[in-house]
């Protein structure tokens, strides 16, 4: 008889409704893993995106004035987190095993109810759906040498971003350079496309005709139609 | 000592006269990282989206204009509602959204505007 896998969403509600404490992991792969404590998820990691240590990194040494310079440490791991279940929970269909174990001593003690983790999961899929015609984390992008404006202004996370970008990048990868997210960083990444700034070989208008990924560029992202009309 | 939650700062938003809910979002990724409601007739997760792509619209527009300033907030008047959204300063956790919706038989739009100035300002100190 062979028993059926469960898929790790399920495995996840199923580790929530116990209350569980340990870890998800891939057998043999100890870089992914999804850790719980009872039954809360408390972090996440991959592979594919930036760990916590070195996002931690950027924190300033003293925590910031006010009560937000307080939580930015939970909201960086929540951030880590979240960024590393959206790659695990699209890339998954291979067998999860849960161990018993501590989470890394870095994710301090915030955590997120499982049911929540899996519906940031679907809203950010949502978005990835949106760009893809445009761009995904793994398109590499590069500055575009034909402005169209005078001047443009862009944030300081854009300015960073391309400040990272020397020739060609993906979004993963200056994602990972500056320890930031990778969802965070391919949205901006197509903002960015959207001020023509920067361009993927499939963005550049066809002769005569403006191709469909220019004019999925041009309509953008909703965050809005990810939460109302996700496909 | 436990860093209070961001819904426990939030609740401070409740003595806005008209209050409906208030939310933090991060303005990068859409995600809402805290939350408080007094009534339900609002959707939330709705209504962070929306005022998460009023100021991905208004960025586009800033952008494109290069007119060298930042956006500050947004007032949206419904017939029945305000929504203000206010923009936080960057810090190294990102840049922050503030949404504050209001019944508008209640809220004193100008009140309201300036408390949620201050209580932003306190935030960061």
């Amino acid at each position: 008889m062979r028993l059926r896998r469960e898929s790790i969403d399920i495995q996840l509600g199923r580790l929530a409704v116990e209350r569980r404490t340990g870890f998800l992991q891939l057998p043999g792969d100890a870089s992914r893993a999804i850790h719980l404590r009872e039954g809360q998820v408390v972090y996440a990691e991959s592979p594919r995106t930036p760990g916590l240590s070195s996002r931690l990194a950027q924190l300033p040494p003293a925590p910031e004035p006010g009560p937000l310079g307080s939580v930015q440490h939970d909201l960086m791991v929540r951030e880590a987190t979240v960024d590393a279940a959206l790659d695990l929970l699209t890339a998954s269909g291979r067998h999860w095993r849960f161990r018993t174990g501590g989470a890394p001593g870095a994710a301090g003690g915030t955590s997120l109810p499982v049911g929540v983790l899996l519906a940031e999961v679907v809203r950010r899929q949502e978005i990835v759906r949106q760009m893809a015609g445009v761009l995904t984390a793994d398109t590499p992008v590069s500055r575009n040498p034909r402005l169209a404006a005078d001047s443009i202004q862009v944030s300081a996370t854009q300015w960073a971003v391309l400040a990272l970008l020397d020739d060609a990048a993906t979004p993963r990868e200056l994602a990972m350079r500056a320890s930031r997210s990778v969802f965070g960083t391919t949205i901006e990444v197509f903002r960015l496309i959207a001020l023509s700034l920067l361009s993927t070989g499939g963005s550049l208008p066809a002769a005569g005709g403006t191709s469909d990924s220019v004019r999925q560029r041009r309509a953008g992202i909703s965050f809005i139609r990810a939460v109302t009309d996700p496909a | 000592m436990l860093a209070p939650p961001i819904d426990t700062l939030l609740a401070q938003l409740r003595d806005i006269h008209g209050f409906q809910l208030a939310c933090l979002i991060d303005a990068e990724t859409g995600t809402v990282l805290g939350s408080v409601q007094d009534r339900g007739d609002l959707r939330l997760p709705v209504a962070a989206a929306g005022a998460t792509d009023v100021v991905g619209v208004l960025s586009l527009m800033s952008g494109s204009l290069a007119t060298d300033g930042e956006l500050e907030d947004v007032i949206v008047t419904f017939s029945n509602y305000y929504h203000l959204i206010r923009l936080l300063p960057p810090s190294p956790a990102g840049r922050l959204i503030l949404l504050v919706s209001l019944d508008r038989m209640d809220a004193n739009l100008a009140m309201a505007h300036r408390e949620i100035r201050e209580f932003a300002a306190s935030l960061q100190g």
